[in-house]
């Protein structure tokens, strides 16, 4: 009879332990799916990327791709904006889910964040005034030399190991930044390659300058903690699959203007 | 707390600190200064007979008082390039602080010229003096004594409000402390030692201010 | 120009609301605490007095961004996680919450010894005396200081277009990223909160002339 006893207490104590670490699966995607909406940030006030149309709404390159999320994963999406240095703090913070924005997935960061499958070529450009008569970036780095770029970005950190002997002035938003260079208060920004390009179209003062600092590619990110392991996996098919589909093709050509052409530097 | 503080990252921040403090400290005293012939001369422009000016001059710090720093900040910066006028951030700092805080100070010293009594203008006007005499030796040295005080507590305004010329890119004490954020992510080590120098300076000022009000009051 | 009518539309629907939101609900639970202080500074009473003393040095000896930027990149390793529009009314409430402590505190002062005699005399205690006599004589005493304070409180909503929440300020910045029209974004902007803050601040003059005539 004892044994009997004690063979119910241990199968009662392993139920219970079942039921707790099933309990204890619920991970972010579930409470993503549970909640209804997943929080997306970025900054705004990059076009073609991320900015405010008219009407004060978010529109831009990332703002499609993040709706597209949305419409796969069957949950509705909060975008919040945010200052780009405040973009990782706040994933770990908990205030967002992911960072869905222009992110460059770069070892350095890798080694705090998680990056998902890379979903665009990139690098970055040096833009300066048409006056100073610039050819390539390395000019700007001399004594004397005045640099601009967005706080806590690749173009900042890149100055920073670069042009070592330029004085770095950081911005917080992009169109500030431009205005400043076109205004004519540095003599060179630092910034990624479609959004120069963007804003060397924008303001004819500015033109962009020879070589790319360094390429590398943009990249969601996320916690790099347990609950987070299985929303870094449906990103990774995500991207995979929207690529496959043609409807990232439809988002590429409608903000960038040309059709895409697929490469090997976004496997990843 | 999920946070071990370490004194070690303070040290690393140090130089940015100072220099940070350093820009402060010059701005607060360049902007003091000229805040407060700039704002001798609104006032007095204020009291003029002459209507468009004393009307120009009050609707200046109508305008001022009712418009936040931060807008007029970004209107300058931003907007006087356009009229092909480009100043380096630390200038347009003082700029905007000394338009800002002159206004406040117009205010003051208005209401100290107001409360010198009549007799002493007339005393003055009996003696034969110019108005411009009747100012400087009799007028403006007894408003001063009763303005002094209030002016300091001012300049305490003035230092608080320089925080926000952090936006334009001058590295004064705010920007070194958010700059240093951003790229080690201590919000701790950044933030303290830079609210004990804020609250150093300024609470210094306040209660000199108060110091000074009492002790000029025996005058 | 289209850019002028985009900008007011948006400002009008977009940031306005906001910014008056923001500023009414961080006065209202501002002019909480800072009765609270002021009450509890001006009764002297120990330990919190000096505790309280330590906070609106505080307040009034930081910017209000430092403020603002402490809550808002510190709070968070407290675990305590609150979205910027909370940051930013919890920041507005602890700064101007720290100035009407000072006016409460000084309202309060200004009423002349004679009036606690009086109350005393008639065997009235504290509560009373306070809930009855001194109180309401206060209160008219701190209006005209109260409405200045609204207009800075307004202007420091500003501020807050730091930190990334979209109210006026923010519009204004985020529309001037595209449009590329520093003056004429910033110059209705100015209108804006000109619009906003002047009738206050009329009023706080007129108010400070109506109480100086009644106590003359």
């Amino acid at each position: 009879m004892r044994s009997k006893r004690w063979v119910i207490g241990v199968f009662l104590v392993v139920f219970a332990a079942g039921m707790v670490s099933v309990a204890s699966a619920a991970d972010l995607l579930d409470t993503i799916k549970k909640r209804g909406y997943i929080i997306c940030g970025t900054t705004l006030g990059a076009p073609p990327f991320a900015y405010a149309d008219s009407k004060g709404n978010p529109v831009g390159f990332e703002i499609d791709l993040i709706h597209k999320l949305g419409e796969y994963m069957g949950v509705k999406v909060k975008i919040e904006d945010m200052a780009w240095a405040g973009q990782i703090p706040a994933l770990f913070t908990g205030r967002i889910d992911v960072i869905s924005s222009r992110m460059s997935a770069t070892l350095e960061r890798a080694t705090k964040v998680v990056f998902a499958h890379p979903w665009l070529m990139t690098g970055t450009f040096a833009i300066s005034h048409k006056s100073k008569g610039f050819k390539t970036w390395k000019v700007l780095n001399k004594p004397g030399m005045k640099v601009s770029a967005i706080a806590g970005s690749i173009g900042a950190i890149l100055a920073r190991k670069k042009l070592p002997k330029a004085r770095l002035v950081t911005y917080e938003l992009d169109g500030d930044m431009f205005k400043a260079l076109k205004d004519g208060r540095e003599d060179g920004g630092l910034n990624d390659e479609l959004i120069v390009l963007m804003a060397a179209k924008k303001y004819p003062e500015l033109v962009m300058l020879e070589g790319n600092l360094q390429p590398d590619v943009y990249a969601y990110a996320v916690r790099p903690d347990f609950e987070s392991y299985r929303l870094k996996n449906w990103l990774d098919l995500f991207f995979a699959t929207i690529m496959r589909t043609g409807e990232y093709a439809q988002i590429y050509e409608k903000w960038i203007g040309k059709p895409w052409v697929p490469s090997w530097g976004l496997h990843p | 707390m999920d946070y071990d503080f370490s004194f070690n990252i303070v040290l690393q921040f140090l130089p940015y600190l100072l220099l940070g403090l350093r820009n402060t400290v010059l701005i607060g005293l360049i902007g003091v200064l000229s805040a407060t012939a700039f704002g001798v001369a609104v006032a007095l422009a204020r009291l003029s007979w002459f209507k468009p000016l004393s009307m120009s001059a009050a609707g200046y710090v109508a305008f001022i008082r009712a418009t936040p720093l931060l807008v007029q900040i970004y209107f300058l910066f931003y907007g006087l390039p356009e009229f092909g006028i480009l100043l380096p951030p630390f200038l347009v700092a003082v700029l905007a602080l000394t338009l800002n805080s002159g206004a406040y100070a117009a205010e003051i010293i208005r209401a100290g010229i107001e409360s010198i009594h009549k007799t002493q203008y007339e005393a003055a006007d009996s003696l034969a003096m110019t108005y411009r005499q009747k100012m400087t030796y009799v007028i403006l040295p007894q408003a001063f004594r009763k303005i002094f005080p209030p002016l300091v507590g001012q300049a305490s305004y003035l230092v608080k409000d320089s925080a926000l010329v952090s936006v334009m890119g001058t590295l004064d004490l705010t920007k070194s402390a958010t700059t240093f954020q951003a790229i080690t992510f201590r919000p701790l080590e950044a933030f303290l030692p830079t609210m004990m120098l804020y609250l150093f300076i300024i609470l210094t000022l306040i209660y000199g201010s108060s110091f000074l009000d009492r002790r000029l009051r025996k005058w | 120009m289209l850019i002028a009518r985009t900008l007011f539309v948006l400002f009008f629907t977009k940031g306005l609301p906001v910014t008056v939101y923001l500023s009414l609900l961080g006065f209202v639970t501002a002019i909480l605490v800072g009765f609270v202080v002021g009450l509890v500074r001006f009764l002297r009473v120990p330990i919190l007095r000096g505790l309280l003393q330590v906070y609106v040095d505080g307040m009034r000896g930081l910017p209000f961004l430092m403020v603002l930027y402490f809550l808002f990149h510190v709070l968070p390793f407290f675990d305590m996680r609150l979205t910027a529009f909370s940051t930013a009314v919890l920041a507005l409430t602890l700064h101007t919450g720290a100035y009407i402590s000072e006016i409460v505190r000084g309202s309060l002062l200004a009423i002349p010894k004679t009036q606690h005699e009086s109350a005393q005399s008639l065997a009235l205690t504290l509560r009373q005396r306070l809930q009855y006599v001194i109180i309401p004589q206060a209160v008219s005493l701190s209006l005209p200081p109260l409405a200045g304070q609204i207009v800075l409180h307004v202007k420091d909503t500003s501020v807050i277009s730091i930190i990334a929440l979209t109210e006026l300020t923010r519009v204004g910045r985020i529309q001037m990223q595209t449009n590329g029209q520093p003056l004429l974004t910033y110059a209705i902007l100015a209108v804006f909160y000109f619009a906003l803050c002047y009738p206050v601040l009329k009023l706080s003059i007129g108010l400070e002339e109506r109480i100086a005539k009644k106590f003359r």
